[in-house]
């Protein structure tokens, strides 16, 4: 008869090659998992540096639009704020400074003298305005807000004859704007970042506010929101004209001024990381150039591609980024072993700040 | 008797897989599970062409910026070329400082941060507009190029191309 079974041998051979597939489908499965998160991460990581610099960028390019004094907690346009302006940095750095937002638009047209109660200023929608809310209209006129009623405004002063804005003309709100590194274990941190720390935050402050808004202070929670999670460190260095009264007698020439040795050429050290830019002639409106440094990195250490958790070193040694070297004179709880394990990307950028000190 | 004959030859009939059927099984499955592991590598590398994608950018970008801040002397940038010094601009204290700085950028990133592998910078600058009366208006052409790490070596490159006039 034809009815034979398996041998025990033939049997044998199959299941050992029934394991190996297993075993094999089994490590394609975890390093494919493995490999999906990396990837995964790591393109976050980049998204979330490019996003910081692209807001970061546009922003300081625009800092000190349509102003005319102080505005919010900034005194000038741009008011930067060193890790330790002593000298060698900890952590990172803070800038705040006066930027536009495009908020609504003339529904009307308005003919000089306006901003009164009998002719003010009416609004597609006055949503965000409120009573000393600086705004510039076209940018062309910058006023501020005295009362909100409904969507109209009446304005501080009055804008005299002869000028007329067509309706759809934009207005702008211009406000005191903060970029901050907020780090594991600052006070608002958790409010803001959630669980993605470190992260980038972006607080607005209030026209009544005092002093320079801090997302770790007071009200700081509200103020801030996240705008890129993960970002680690940010370190800005900034070339001024007119800053050095050694250099050019104090006096803008439209090249950036030396700084250290006066030797007339522009280096990359004639870029400023530590100063108050409180003290005269070393003023934030000198500052032309702005060299910003983002590190971004991943939210979790990575745990390798094979079967066992396996801490890789994906960044070999600590990031010298400007005046900030994490492992001297050392961030606070800074060890190689556990910096090492993550993934980090550094983008670079120099940006002109056009409208500051014109 | 004849009925169970006919069964018997209808059971001859059942053979089940032979070993190399099995084997050839197993091999079609390998070279699927080894195509599998070979696209994480390549997402991988995706991962690390746009992150060169980004240095690269941000370095043209860089550039533009500078000329943009000395657009009165814009012309001078003309047909720099970080390989060739003698393309340095021979004059501007800002357009010399741009060069040289640029330069280190391109070829020397921060200590430990990823960089560019054989990458090059080169402007062109080229008069545009109206002569007379004169705007000075210049089309500012950055490029960022450089040899792509993953995957065929090959060249990339990024170009930024703009219009700077001095007011």
């Amino acid at each position: 008869m034809g009815e034979e079974g398996f041998t025990l041998l033939e049997l044998m051979i199959g299941t050992t090659i029934a394991v190996i597939i297993t075993a094999a489908a089994f490590t394609a499965l975890t390093s494919s998992s493995k490999a999906t998160r990396v990837n995964d991460q790591t393109a976050q990581t980049q998204q979330n540096g490019r996003l910081a610099m692209e807001l970061l960028s546009h922003d300081i390019k625009m800092a000190g639009y349509g102003m005319s004094g102080q505005v919010g907690n900034c005194a000038s346009a741009m008011v930067p704020a060193d890790n330790n302006v002593g000298g060698a940095d900890t952590g990172p750095d803070s800038i705040s400074m006066v930027i536009p937002t495009t908020t609504s638009s003339l529904a009307a047209s308005v003919t000089g003298p306006f901003g009164t109660n009998t002719n003010p200023l009416k609004l597609v929608s006055a949503s965000g305005f409120n009573p000393n809310s600086l705004i510039s209209i076209g940018g062309v006129i910058s006023a501020t807000v005295a009362t909100q009623t409904g969507n109209n405004l009446t304005l501080g002063s009055t804008i005299a004859a002869p000028v007329a804005f067509p309706a759809g003309t934009p207005v702008y709100l211009i406000q005191c704007v903060t970029y901050q590194v907020m780090q594991a274990g600052g006070a608002n941190t958790a409010a803001i970042c959630g669980a993605n720390v470190p992260c980038l935050a972006r607080g607005v402050s209030a026209p009544t506010l005092g002093g320079k808004i801090d997302c770790n202070g007071a009200g700081g929670a509200a103020a801030c929101f996240v705008i890129a999670e993960g970002i680690e460190d940010l370190q800005l260095a900034y070339g001024c004209d007119g800053c050095n009264v050694a250099a050019n007698g104090g006096i803008a020439d439209l090249v950036i001024d030396d700084q250290g040795a006066l030797n007339n050429t522009f280096d990359a050290t004639d870029f400023v990381s530590n100063s108050t830019w409180a003290t005269s002639p070393m003023t934030p409106d000198a500052i032309r150039l702005v060299r910003i440094n983002v590190v971004a990195r991943e939210a979790q250490n990575e745990q390798g591609f094979g079967e066992g958790t396996v801490r890789q070193a994906n960044t070999p040694g600590p990031l010298l980024i400007e005046d900030h070297n994490p492992s001297a004179p050392g961030d606070p709880g800074y060890a190689l072993s556990t910096y090492a394990q993550f993934r980090r990307r550094v983008i670079t950028r120099t940006v002109e700040a056009r409208n500051i000190g014109l | 008797m004849q009925r169970l004959q006919q069964k018997t030859v209808l059971q001859s009939g059942e053979t089940g897989f032979t070993l190399i059927e099995g084997m050839l099984a197993a091999v079609v499955l390998a070279i699927g599970l080894l195509t599998l592991a070979g696209m994480q590598g390549m997402a991988l590398g995706r991962n690390v062409d746009a992150n060169e994608l980004t240095l690269a950018t941000n370095l043209a970008a860089d550039m533009v910026e500078r000329i943009q801040f000395n657009r009165r002397n814009a012309i001078v940038y003309a047909n720099i070329d970080t390989w060739n010094s003698g393309s340095m601009p021979a004059s501007n204290v800002m357009a010399i400082g741009d060069y040289t700085q640029w330069k280190a950028r391109l070829e020397n990133t921060q200590l430990h941060a990823a960089s560019l592998a054989n990458v090059q910078g080169l402007v062109t600058v080229i008069p545009i507009g109206p002569t007379s009366p004169p705007l000075n208006q210049s089309q500012v052409t950055v490029q960022v190029q450089w040899r792509s790490g993953t995957g065929p070596s090959r060249t990339k490159r990024v170009t930024l191309n703009s219009v700077i006039a001095p007011e």
